[in-house]
């Protein structure tokens, strides 16, 4: 398969390159273009600023002053033309100049499908409460993304989006609207096709249609309490309007670390100020050249990585038959890992399809998707951080040859493994499966009453090996034990909705209303097996090892059934109320307490609808104001969390001697669910013919009674406790523009940008007022009247000024008690920012990011200023010295104290390791700071083939050929020379840990074509 | 068609009622036992486990750091740092710090709810031995971090952030409860009685020893208040004692080829027979060595390996240069079978050994001091050899060379507590090392070099409260301002 699309595209290429020299001349020619006029039915006048598209393509492009539009077309495409406060018009073209007419919208716009909202019931924007974002397909592979979250980064008010890995398959973190679970779960809910899932990873970009963002809480009626954060309620492609279109798209991409975190070059190994060539740490003397002891040139640890590799290939069909449509579509990457050796690769494929059976319409899509991964586990980078940088990285590759450095006998040190070794002895393997699809019918009862029944599945089934090779030596500390571990978990959901659906008039005023019932299934096996002590270096199985063979299983069940509604009444189509409701049933709580409802109300105004004379007589197009109430219950719990349970550790059972111990977790049966409350206004603007979009919200969220799992006095007899405590209040201002810079017929200027303004502050941690504060993870904290979460760092004692309090004598300074505040770790302010420039078929996208007022600490400085290879090391040339700003403390006659300032006394020992491991790397203080900054997310240039230049080939309808960049330059707050802060750990915002593979910046290369 | 729709609605609203309770019924775990399936026999021997486990780990290796035995090869100086350095920061850190004070509490709570577990069984000796071992918890706690919860410990989300009580109180309260136990095990069991047998992992179900056990916990509690002017107190709680245990206290779970004793797999060899890196890095102080040597001690042979020269040779605790005499083959390593021609040595005698809570020596010793304190009858001279002669014993030294080497003139008892507690130091070595350092917080003995980079008087006296406490319990810690391990002391501490 892969070579099959290699071969094709050298010829394509080969093509393109020939095409090119036509496409200048060619240009233009009046019968590969479409040209026409749109009028409008009302008055007869020409309508300025019209998108027009040639459906099933992404060529589009706007009427100008006179209505009039060119297009590269040819008779027989259909046109797709569209305007806000217009109803949409397809037509058939049938001559080369065409007269399109377009009529005002009168009561509902569901023709503009732009907002699919809650269980695929399509509507109006105008007619909902709370803030809503469309993007579509062109806008979210823009940098080829391999997964559809890293295309959403950075474009949409509010959605926070952090990729904190760099590894083949990385991870992400999502927040939308900022925090309102302690427990750290603020990401939105997934609904594909009307289905929830849990995770969209394995959804192939480029089979997305668009994603419409619910931003409020008013998805969770629809779709239960995940929705509590909002939606992204994605449609795949269809095969609508395509009368048989095949498209190929080929992206080729090359990645390379950046931003590691500095490291000195001034010293070499040794303790001390004495060289030691057994010694890894970096406190030897410093680099004088004398018999080649001197850092090297180039960056030691950056040689460890190597230039990463993607290549994409995606094939799709699609065709619209009278009502019936498919979608056929296949992909495959194939990724090489930053880190040498690591690699993924996936195939995957979707099938959907819509039929039409009398009066019955049946919806069905399935997808599968197979990911492969191989790599090696954290421990090379880690070991890369902490060597000196005269380390002869090239001599260490082969450590398979006997007489090689880098051979475990011979590796200059046994505390720190060589890192080619651990790439070559630690593997994790994993192999997952992904099935999701659904089927969905529906029937018309009456003209006004629909029924629908919706069954989704989603099964997700991993297979995953970690091997450790086996290696004897005759040297102390340099064997290592063999070890493998084989695990599968099958992960399956089933979720059905019976729906109806009625529509009625009465008058002026238009109900809308839903009624539904929902049930839905989980169940989770997981199995693992493993043997720590494998007999042969090359054989992993369980069967060739000695002692025991270790493992387990848990199956995990949850279900709920839930009942819904929600009613949406519209006066004139410009006044509508919405009022939704629905009661949940789970099987995670206590059945005294498993039932819970939770009811909402939205409205909102369209000023222009009810006042024409506004648009008529102003440079207002279009003017929306919107509100809406929700309260959502959620369970956040796994199943069985209500008892104390009990475990076997500790080598139990000796033979039938048995032994169990109680979990260190303190349970609580009472545990009832937690709810949220939300409130959001905001405006939606359009003025001078659309040519300005803005849009203002307001949004206030407070959640209560939180089910978390925390930390407590490990005096109580455990270390954390479930309780139903905490409340997090969130005041958030959103505000949107985009607009036309420059707008004419082969030339455009769009720029959008995006303000997000976060005020999280935790309100109450244990109800009581006891306890002010918790902590989360690491210097992670949740502080009561403080952001959530905030960064706690130790610190020294201190004078009331901030200066460092030291010993008289010894010149050092001592631990504080309490550690110091630094403020919140989670982003208040965001901002993003868009340029999209297009002259006739070329178009080029800039994406920047911006996140400022969030401080983060990192423990890869931790790590390197024990070892010396930190830059702070160095800073007073590996010599004593006095710690700057410290005070000494002077007793007064009176009995008061005093501080003085030391000029004089220099900190004892200073100079070496021991000193900045005991005062200086055991403080995290001196590796936090603020982690502002300000981000080119993607750059890219694309180039679509007028059609005159492909008709020579004319197997063509559309080529397109793009290069791409993402993460060019990164502008940081000048205290942090720590890393990317976008980077996290463990899901706590603003910690940058060594066990991440440092960022990558990527450039690629793209083409496009439709058959 | 309406009419059919309908019914169709009807029914199936009304199977989804009747049939919901049924189906959302599956929280019952499938996976783990919960309090309804647990016994306490099948308690008892995890709970004991770890007990044993934080004692021949954690408390023995930070107390034969600090008590004197240990230091390292320069290959280890990295590895323990913290405890080189007196890191009381470092130490009490979430993050690669000692949880002692973590470790203790949630083996506390094993043994709390055995106790609820075998008075709802009526088992009385089972709630016996938890309070024993209770006490024995608290009793290391006061020892490592001074003032701590106990009147509103162990009480879950009743009381989430407990109160500190006082060192002492806490210890009289422990030594109330040691009392307790015994009283509990000495009257005779109804027959209806749930009694341990081979789950009791220390004593096998023999209740006249934990009655023995019991006692020398209290004897070595009461001792530690020496220095403390309430010898009316101890005196009275020493005449309740009664037979101490003269045998090794150990816990044998049945250690096989998969589940080494930790202290072996930690310090010796791992279940591949490999040395792992504790042997490669944990060296005897030249003082220790010196100790040994100069008395001409037959246990110095089976403790340690000579180097390739022939001779014995230690490190300096805490020394942090490069000094190759130092490195990890030009120092003694533990001696072990496998230096041994596959016989037992001092220490290391089988990858199986039980795990040892206290030997027979410690139970001699504290007799020895408490009768020269004259807090007891009995002769101070006969229990110091009784404690010698154990030590030897255990140490697999033969009666002839043991005799000769009590024959010493500078073995010989001479009504000092110098001599106790020095030979008591001999005995304890790698065994019970967190006694040796608590044994010189009270008396300043034996007089262990302090590391090359304090002033003289700067020693670790305790821990910090841990990272955990000041996060979640920081109105009590912040009470007891303690932010140097080297100054604050806990209550039995006067020197």
């Amino acid at each position: 398969m892969h070579r099959l699309f290699s071969k094709t595209i050298f010829l394509l290429v080969l093509s393109f390159a020939a095409g090119f020299q036509l496409s200048p001349a060619a240009y233009g020619q009046a019968d590969l273009s479409l040209t026409g006029v749109v009028i409008s039915e009302e008055d007869g006048k020409p309508v300025s600023y019209v998108t027009v598209n040639i459906k099933g393509t992404n060529r589009h492009t706007l009427t100008d002053d006179n209505g009039k539009f060119v297009i590269p077309g040819t008779i027989g495409d259909t046109i797709f033309v569209s305007s806000l406060g217009y109803s949409p018009v397809l037509i058939a073209a049938d001559n080369h100049n065409l007269s399109v007419k377009i009529k005002p919208s009168t009561f509902v716009l569901k023709e503009l499908k732009v907002v699919a909202t809650a269980l695929g019931i399509k509507r109006a924007p105008k007619e909902l409460g709370s803030s809503t974002e469309v993007i579509r397909a062109d806008e979210l592979t823009q940098g080829s993304p391999l997964n559809p979250l890293t295309g959403l980064t950075g474009k949409v008010a509010g959605l926070r989006i952090n990729m904190y890995d760099s590894k083949v398959d990385p991870n992400f973190q999502i927040t939308m609207r900022g925090s309102r679970s302690i427990t750290g779960n603020n990401a939105p809910l997934y609904v594909v096709d009307g289905v929830p899932v849990p995770e969209i990873s394995r959804l192939n970009p480029g089979d997305i249609e668009s994603i419409t963002i619910l931003k409020g809480a008013n998805a969770a009626a629809l779709y239960g309490s995940e929705g509590v954060n909002g939606a992204l309620i994605i449609v795949t492609k269809s095969g609508e309007g395509s009368k048989g279109r095949v498209s190929f798209r080929q992206s080729t991409s090359l990645s390379d670390v950046y931003l590691l975190p500095k490291a000195q070059t001034e010293f070499g190994q040794g303790l001390d100020g004495i060289y030691s060539p057994s010694e890894y740490q970096s406190w030897g003397p410093a680099f004088d050249g004398t018999n080649g002891y001197s850092a090297r040139k180039r960056d030691v640890r950056k040689e460890l990585f190597t230039t990463g590799i993607n290549i994409q290939n995606d094939l799709s069909f699609s065709k619209e038959t009278g009502d019936d449509r498919y979608y056929l579509s296949l992909q495959n990457i194939t990724v090489k890992g930053i880190i040498p050796k690591d690699r993924s690769s996936r195939n995957g494929a979707r099938f959907n399809t819509l039929q039409n059976i009398g009066k019955l319409r049946v919806n069905s899509a399935i997808s599968y998707s197979h990911v492969n991964t191989n790599t090696t586990p954290d421990g090379p980078w880690v070991s890369m951080y902490k060597m000196p940088a005269n380390f002869p990285i090239e001599e260490m590759v082969n450590w398979r040859d006997p007489n090689s450095k880098g051979h475990p006998d011979n590796f200059f040190t046994s505390v720190v493994k060589n890192p080619y070794f651990l790439i070559d002895t630690y593997r994790n393997e994993s192999i997952q499966q992904v099935v999701s699809g659904k089927v969905e019918a529906e029937y018309p009862v009456t003209s006004w009453l629909r029924v629908m029944y919706r069954l989704g599945l989603y099964s997700n089934s991993l297979q995953t090996r970690s091997t450790v090779e086996r290696f004897d030596s005759e040297r102390a500390g340099a064997s290592q034990q063999g070890s493998v571990s084989d695990g599968t978990s099958n992960f399956r959901r089933i979720n059905g909705d019976l729906i109806l659906s009625a529509e009625r008039e009465f008058g002026k005023i238009k109900i809308n209303a839903i009624a539904g019932h929902n049930f839905r299934d989980e169940l989770t096996k997981t199995t693992n097996i493993a043997a720590s002590n494998l007999l042969f270096p090359d054989l992993f199985n369980q069967g060739s090892r000695s002692g025991n063979l270790t493992g387990g299983s848990a199956i995990l069940t949850e279900r709920q059934f839930s009942i819904y509604a929600e009613v949406t009444a519209g006066y004139s189509g410009y006044l509508f109320l919405t009022l939704t409701g629905r009661r949940d049933k789970t099987s995670l709580l206590h059945p005294d307490n498993n039932t819970y409802f939770y009811p909402g109300a939205s409205a909102s105004f369209i000023i222009t609808d009810a006042f024409p004379s506004i648009r008529e007589n102003t440079v207002t197009d279009y003017l929306k104001l919107y509100t809406s109430y929700n309260k959502t219950g959620n369970v956040n719990l796994s199943p069985y969390s209500l008892n104390l349970t009990y475990t076997q550790t500790g080598g139990f059972p000796y033979g039938d001697l048995t032994g169990f111990v109680p979990s260190s977790k303190n349970p609580n049966p009472d545990i009832r669910p937690e709810f949220v409350r939300s409130f959001e206004a905001g405006v939606q603007w359009s003025l001078l013919k659309r040519r300005l979009n803005a849009e203002l919200a307001y949004v206030y969220s407070n959640s209560q009674g939180q089910i978390f799992a925390a930390t407590s006095s490990a005096a109580t007899g455990y270390t954390t406790s479930m309780v139903n405590l905490g409340e997090l209040e969130n005041n958030i201002i959103e505000f949107t523009i985009d607009g036309d810079i420059a707008r004419t017929r082969d030339f455009r200027i769009n720029t959008a940008f995006s303000y997000t303004y976060i005020n999280n502050v935790v309100k109450d941690l244990y109800g009581s007022g006891e306890a002010e504060e918790y902590n989360i993870f690491r210097q992670s904290y949740a502080i009561k009247g403080m952001p959530y979460p905030s960064l706690k760092v130790t610190d020294y004692k201190r004078d009331n000024q901030g200066r460092i309090i030291v010993d008289a004598i010894t010149g050092l300074p001592s631990a504080s008690t309490e550690p110091t505040y630094k403020g919140t770790m989670v982003p208040p302010h965001q901002l993003g920012f868009q340029a999209t420039i297009r002259y006739k078929g070329i178009s080029l996208f800039a994406d920047f990011e911006s996140r400022l007022g969030a401080w983060m600490y990192s423990e890869v400085a931790n790590a390197m200023i024990q070892t010396g290879t930190h830059p702070m090391t160095t800073q007073y040339g590996r010599k004593e010295f006095v710690i700057p700003n410290s005070v000494i403390e002077i007793n007064n006659p009176d009995g008061s104290v005093a501080y003085q300032p030391n000029t004089s006394v220099v900190a004892k020992g200073s100079g070496n390791s021991a000193y900045w491991n005991k005062y200086v790397a055991g403080y995290s203080v001196n590796y936090a700071a603020p982690g502002d900054y300000f981000k080119m997310r993607t750059l890219s240039l694309k180039y679509t083939f007028s059609r005159a230049a492909i008709a020579n080939m004319k197997i063509f309808k559309e080529v397109t050929i793009g290069a791409e960049a993402t993460n060019l330059f990164i502008i940081r707050h000048k205290d942090n020379d720590f890393g990317d802060p976008e980077y996290l750990y463990n899901n706590t915002a603003g910690y940058y840990s060594w066990r991440q593979v440092p960022p990558y910046r990527t450039v690629g290369f793209t083409v496009n074509i439709v058959f | 068609m309406k009419i059919n729709i309908s019914y169709f609605a009807i029914i199936i609203i009304a199977l989804i009622s009747t049939s919901c309770e049924k189906y959302l019924d599956v929280n019952k775990d499938p996976n783990n036992p919960v309090e309804e399936h647990i016994r306490v026999e099948q308690r008892l021997p995890a709970a004991l486990y770890y007990t044993a486990l934080q004692e021949v780990t954690q408390l023995n290796q930070l107390g034969s750091f600090w008590g004197g035995y240990w230091g390292t090869s320069n290959e280890g100086s990295n590895s323990y740092k913290k405890e080189q350095l007196y890191n009381g920061p470092a130490i009490m850190a979430k993050r690669d710090g000692i949880p002692i004070w973590e470790n203790g509490y949630t083996y506390l709570n094993y043994y709390e709810l055995l106790k609820a577990d075998a008075e709802g069984e009526g088992a009385p000796a089972y709630s016996a031995i938890a309070m024993i071992m209770q006490a024995w918890h608290y009793l290391r706690l006061v020892d490592t971090y001074g003032d701590i919860p106990f009147t509103q410990a162990l009480q879950g989300q009743k009381y989430p952030r407990p109160v500190y009580d006082d060192g002492s109180d806490v210890y009289k309260a422990s030594i109330d409860m040691l009392s307790s136990a015994i009283d509990l095990l000495g009257r005779s069991p109804l027959p209806s009685e749930k009694r341990p047998a081979k789950d009791d992992i220390l004593f096998n179900g023999d209740l006249g020893k934990w009655i023995q056990f019991a006692n020398t916990i209290k004897l070595r509690a009461l001792l530690r208040g020496s220095e403390v002017s309430n010898s009316s107190y101890i005196q009275t709680e020493i005449a309740k004692i009664g037979s101490v245990l003269n045998e090794t206290a150990q816990v044998q779970p049945g250690f096989n080829a998969t589940n080494l004793n930790p202290f072996w797999s930690t310090y010796y060899r791992n279940s591949s027979n490999k040395t792992t890196n504790g042997y490669i890095h944990i060296r005897p102080t030249q003082f220790a060595i010196d100790s040994y040597y100069s008395l001409s001690d037959p246990r110095l042979s089976r403790l340690y390996a000579k180097k390739k020269n022939g001779v014995y040779k230690g490190v300096i605790f805490g020394y942090e240069g490069t000094d190759a005499s130092f490195n990890k083959d030009n120092t003694s390593p533990f001696f072990g079978p496998a230096e041994n021609g596959g016989k037992s040595a001092a220490i290391l005698k089988s990858q199986t050994q039980p795990i040892i809570l206290i030997s027979a020596a410690e139970s001699w010793f504290l007799l020895a001091e408490a009768a020269h304190r004259g807090w007891i009858q009995g002769d101070a001279a006969e229990y110091y050899r009784n404690g010698i002669s154990a030590s030897m014993q255990q140490m697999e030294v033969s009666a002839t060379e043991r005799d000769a080497y009590l024959a010493h003139p500078d073995v010989t008892f001479n009504n000092t507590l110098e001599r106790i507690i020095l030979q008591k130091w001999l005995a304890l070595n790698s065994i019970s090392g967190f006694e040796a350092w608590s044994d010189y917080r009270r008396l300043g003995l034996p007089e262990i070099p302090n590391t090359p980079g304090t002033s003289p008087d700067e020693r670790p006296r305790r821990l910090l409260y841990p990272e955990t406490e000041v996060q979640t319990n920081i109105a009590e810690v912040s009470k007891r301002d303690i932010n140097n391990i080297t100054t604050a002391r806990v209550w039995w501490d006067s020197k």
